[in-house]
């Protein structure tokens, strides 16, 4: 029998954690990025409630089903977006702790952070339209590419504390230290920088949605309120990515000790400063790059970055310390 | 709540840009003012690629027979609310081509045009100001259909 009490804490914390809290840090951290790139460019940049008042007029806005579209498959792919980016980071641990812990949780997350790309195809083809059909298939493309390297580069951490458990790596991490300051540590973290730079779909990687050649790619029928999901579950997704880099080598999203306020603060803080550190690195990227072609992006992936995480793999099995 | 829509509204106008036969003077203009030196995205406005994605269509140049029934989609493909916003001296009146054989505009002729920014081209302080009347026009509307 099922305690009404645990059900009833459990869609509170859902909707407290899931729906108010990881897209509204989503959101300051999109600014963050739109501020960076305004600075770079020695300009004044947004205000910090512009991603807020983007929103919030998307969904006040009309909402248009183009005649060539497949109705339901339309309208479902963005709320499989977002649904599918707050359950990764739901699971993710946040402040070291979270209710919804399992075995091979990193397995899940790692799917999770998939399907806003995949909700992203659906749509696109269920849209019907013939640019969101080419960003469709440059989004496949980009998925074979990054996936591969990606898995590859999470598996360090995994056979580093031989867990599939977020809570067992961060405990690792905590007694031996971050794994980003061990060579098979780094190497993956250089992997996951770039394959989390082609999952955002930020420049050079922004081949999906390349707005001088194909429009907006999948989002192109998207208007009002699905445009705004697309762009929340964008949001989030930036913050997930961030904290499942954090997690797995940056020694952790975690509070160590809840009985001391000293510890509390610091170790908040400390939780701010890894997020904000690979939101930052992929703003530079971004804003320091140009759109590479689809054939040298893919190329890339497949020669370089592969080949970096099959080194980091390797490295990660050598007994020696800081290796 | 309604406030707050149009509060949202006014901070965050996306433009769509059509050239419905302009002689690219007034598009250089606007690409001008959507550069890093004026640094429109202080206002929260950003260029899209795609009407559907608007709130405010700028259109430049006569709307000749070629262009009409584009000018007329894209108005069409544009979500509610919108803006239309016609750009310089042909968009506004068809300046010098106006009695030519193959015109079918000015703008308003063919869409409803809320702000014009007459000149030939209008520097991008206009188009700025232009902008920034049509947005003032929301606030009066208190973001009701148009």
């Amino acid at each position: 029998m099922i305690d009404l009490w645990v059900v009833g804490l459990s869609i509170a914390y859902i909707v407290l954690i899931g729906l108010l809290i990881a897209p509204n840090i989503g959101l300051f951290l999109t600014w963050i990025h739109r501020k960076l790139g305004a600075r770079m460019q020695w300009r004044i940049g947004p205000p910090i409630y512009q991603p807020w008042a983007d929103v919030i007029k998307l969904l006040s806005k009309e909402l248009i089903v183009p005649e060539t579209a497949h109705r339901a498959t339309f309208l479902l792919a963005p709320l499989l977006a977002l649904a599918t980016v707050i359950l990764a980071f739901l699971i993710m641990p946040f402040v070291g702790r979270t209710p919804l812990a399992f075995v091979g949780d990193v397995i899940v997350v790692i799917y999770l952070m998939s399907m806003p790309a995949l909700a992203a195809m659906i749509g696109g083809s269920a849209s019907g339209n013939p640019y969101a059909a080419v960003g469709v298939q440059r989004e496949m493309t980009l998925i074979f590419s990054y996936e591969l390297p990606f898995i590859m580069a999470a598996l360090v951490p995994i056979l580093k504390a031989r867990s599939l458990k977020f809570i067992d790596i961060i405990n690792y991490q905590l007694g031996n230290g971050p794994l980003v300051f061990t060579i098979s540590g780094f190497l993956a973290f250089v992997v996951m920088v770039m394959v989390m730079q082609a999952k955002l779909a930020l420049p050079p990687f922004d081949i999906p949605e390349a707005k001088t050649e194909i429009i907006a790619g999948p989002y192109v029928e998207y208007s009002g309120p699905l445009l705004a999901l697309f762009k929340l579950a964008h949001a989030v997704m930036l913050l997930v990515v961030a904290c499942f880099v954090s997690n797995m080598l940056l020694g952790g999203l975690i509070v160590s000790d809840w009985s001391s306020y000293v510890v509390i603060l610091t170790d908040l803080l400390l939780i701010a400063v890894k997020i904000l550190v690979v939101i930052i690195i992929a703003a530079f990227i971004r804003f320091y790059n140009p759109r590479l072609r689809p054939d040298q992006a893919f190329g890339m992936f497949w020669k370089t970055i592969t080949f970096i995480a099959a080194l980091a793999l390797i490295l990660s099995f050598v007994p020696i310390p800081y290796f | 709540m309604s406030g707050l829509i149009t509060w949202a509204r006014i901070k965050s106008p996306w433009l769509f840009h059509f050239n419905s036969g302009s002689c690219n003077n007034c598009d250089i203009e606007l690409l001008d003012a959507l550069t890093p030196r004026f640094d429109v995205e202080r206002f929260g406005i950003l260029l899209e690629g795609s009407p559907r994605h608007a709130d405010v269509l700028v259109v430049t140049g006569i709307v000749n027979r070629q262009t009409l029934p584009r000018l007329k989609r894209i108005y069409d493909q544009m979500p509610n609310p919108k803006i239309v916003v016609a750009l310089g001296t042909c968009a506004t009146s068809g300046g010098i081509f106006s009695e030519g054989y193959n015109i079918a505009g000015p703008v308003d002729k063919v869409i409803p045009v809320d702000v014009y920014i007459p000149g030939c081209p209008p520097r991008p302080q206009a188009i700025i100001d232009g902008i920034v009347k049509a947005l003032a026009k929301i606030q009066a509307l208190r973001g009701g259909k148009r």
